[in-house]
């Protein structure tokens, strides 16, 4: 991977950035918390300069661990704001497979996502929660378990899609079959992501 | 449950801070807390802002003290994990309870109250001990594989391999008060409905909240709750200085206890050898009222008598109708002191009215005496009757015969102070 790894020039301090993966669109200076997005040789600066409070996690932005048998790197994060609290988004390349996947931390409860589909626009309202849904063709009958629409309050590290920190989002969280469906709004972007929940002694670090 | 517990050091804390309403010094665990309650006075604190703004208060916590031993800030070994307890919610649950009696069933209204510990590992995870008056359980969220909320039925499960069963439960909760650290604001009187069923020995729930004062459903959750012993508890809790010092004075209500309940049995046991069936006749003697002098009465003969009690009885068995004899018995040792006595009125009438003949008696009286000594006893009658009124007066003395009121007492007394020493004690451990 390390081939692919390239540098940039934080936009807002100078300070020397390292992007790992070169599908990601959003990138996060470490040393200003310049949150900007990739061009093809440059960064352009969106939002503010914020840098993420470390609330302390098992997980951070360069470390590889594995869980579930995967073996992964955590390029990311992406802090969600909403009502009554937050929860971290953490990025991740898997070691083993040349797939990305997320793992959401909240509350202590963790939730693995490997891979993700861009479905069809969803209208946001439309959704009830405590009533089956059909997200996807594959994921057509899905229990709604809740909805909210929460800020992106920043990110850290580097991210597969072009957020801007205050940017308003759609979560919906369902189960299908035993699995938990996560869908993210993010503008024109509408991804699916299947995952399982995990205890953290799981976690090898 | 706990099996391998490390150490008594507390989890080290991210934050310390004084509460701004009543200074008392307060630890944060959850680095991600932003709010803090304090366990002191009730005020709920901004946990973030250098000032630790007041953000509401409650009520005082002594109005919502915990049920048991359990407090903020006391570590438990759980899952062979080190845990700190970090806040705990007390619920007030206005629900209803399904019940099945003689082929009926139905559900009753009921009010419960309980409180849901947080308690977080050195990883910072967590996990919810549920308690009650009633117990403990474990409260861990599950991914159902048939999610759904209850229909119309009173059948419904949630987990594939189970048959739907009778929801045992339903309603709403809220929260009547809070203390500890949270990473959202926990408002007073905010709600949730629920809905459980019980399979095998666990209880299955679904909670859901409301959006605002809308009926949209926000969020859906499912738990498992598995129940846990109070001596499970203890153990998992054993290693703190705290629960030391509770055991200490917990166990001087528990000697209090056994002693009171030892004493309550020990009553129990002479109050039933007191019980006798009265047959053990150990004297008797007729004498005419022809006989009995009017002004010195008449003496028995001399009986032998065991220290203990005995019932003294007279009867008085009148043959002339219409008549009435009052009667005196003196009852008196060797040395004929009187030491007590027995009086009644005695009596036959007869006559006719609208459904014939009828005959009214009234022939005995008894009461029991303590005898302290054993020794040789007397009785001496006296009678009050018109010269013609004709009868025979009996004087029977039995033993045993009754209860003693005071093992009665005795007995009553022990089991009340039991129950209050071993609510005392409970509070402790």
């Amino acid at each position: 991977m390390a081939l692919f790894v390239r540098e940039f020039e934080c936009p807002s301090c100078g300070g020397t950035i390292q992007r790992e993966n070169s599908a990601s669109r959003s990138i996060s200076c470490p040393y200003c918390g310049q949150t900007s997005h990739v061009n093809a040789d440059s960064l352009d600066a969106v939002g503010a300069q914020h840098l993420l409070i470390d609330y302390g996690s098992m997980l951070s932005v360069g470390m590889t661990a594995t869980v579930k048998g995967h073996r992964f790197r955590v390029l990311g994060k992406m802090r969600i704001e909403y009502g009554d609290g937050f929860w971290d988004e953490w990025y991740i390349e898997l070691l083993d497979a040349n797939k990305y996947g997320w793992i959401q931390e909240d509350d202590g409860g963790f939730v693995l996502f490997v891979g993700g589909d861009e479905i069809s626009a969803l209208n946001y309202n439309d959704i009830k929660v405590g009533t089956n849904v059909a997200l996807s063709e594959k994921y057509s009958n899905v229990f709604i378990t809740s909805k909210s629409r929460a800020k992106v309050e920043g990110g850290e590290g580097e991210l597969p899609f072009a957020i801007i920190p205050g940017d308003i989002a759609d979560f919906v969280e369902g189960i299908s079959e035993g699995k938990v469906i996560s869908v993210e709004i993010l503008g024109d972007e509408n991804n699916l992501f299947v995952g399982a929940p995990f205890n953290i002694d799981e976690l090898q670090v | 449950m706990a099996t391998t517990y490390v150490n008594s050091e507390k989890i080290a804390a991210t934050k310390q801070l004084n509460c701004t309403s009543c200074g008392n010094a307060l630890s944060l665990l959850n680095p991600r807390a932003k709010y803090i309650a304090c366990q002191y006075c009730g005020s709920v604190l901004d946990a973030n802002s250098e000032d630790h703004q007041i953000l509401m208060s409650m009520s005082a916590p002594e109005q919502n003290a915990p049920f048991s031993f359990i407090k903020v800030g006391l570590i438990a070994d759980f899952f062979d994990k080190k845990y700190q307890v970090i806040a705990r919610t007390r619920w007030k649950q206005d629900y209803y309870e399904f019940w099945q009696e003689e082929g009926e069933a139905g559900y009753s209204r009921e009010l419960w109250i309980y409180d849901e510990w947080l308690l977080i590992s050195e990883q910072r995870t967590y996990f919810y001990l549920v308690e009650d008056s009633s117990g403990y359980y474990i409260s861990n969220e599950v991914i159902p594989d048939e999610p759904s909320l209850p229909g119309e039925g009173n059948h419904w499960s949630f987990m594939k391999n189970q048959q739907p069963q009778v929801i045992s439960e339903y309603g709403a909760a809220n929260v009547v008060y809070f203390e500890g650290e949270s990473n959202y604001q926990v408002k007073i009187d905010d709600y949730i409905n629920f809905a459980s069923y019980k399979h095998k020995k666990d209880i299955y729930t679904a909670e859901w909240r409301l959006e605002g004062d809308t009926e949209e459903i926000k969020e859906i959750e499912f738990f498992k709750e598995t129940l846990i012993s109070k001596k499970e508890v203890i153990k998992a809790f054993d290693n703190n200085e705290e629960l030391t010092i509770l055991k200490e004075k917990g166990q001087f209500w528990q000697w209090l206890t056994y002693g009171s309940f030892g004493m309550f049995v020990l009553f129990f046991i002479m109050m039933i050898g007191s019980c006798g069936d009265g047959s053990n006749t150990v004297y008797e003697e007729q004498f005419s009222l022809n006989a009995i002098d009017d002004e010195n009465g008449v003496f028995s003969k001399s009986f032998e008598l065991e220290k203990g009690l005995h019932n003294l009885k007279i009867k008085g068995t009148i043959n002339t109708t219409n008549t009435e004899a009052f009667m005196l018995a003196y009852f008196m040792n060797e040395k004929k002191d009187v030491i007590n006595y027995l009086e009644g009125n005695f009596s036959i009438y007869s006559g006719f009215d609208d459904e014939g003949y009828w005959v009214e008696t009234q022939e005995e009286n008894d009461k029991l005496v303590k005898v302290k000594e054993p020794g040789t006893y007397y009785a001496q009658i006296l009678a009050d009757r018109d010269s013609t009124t004709q009868g025979v007066v009996t004087l029977t003395i039995t033993d045993g015969v009754t209860l003693t009121r005071y093992y009665v007492i005795g007995w009553i007394l022990f089991l009340i102070l039991g129950l209050i020493f071993r609510g005392r004690m409970k509070q402790y451990i």
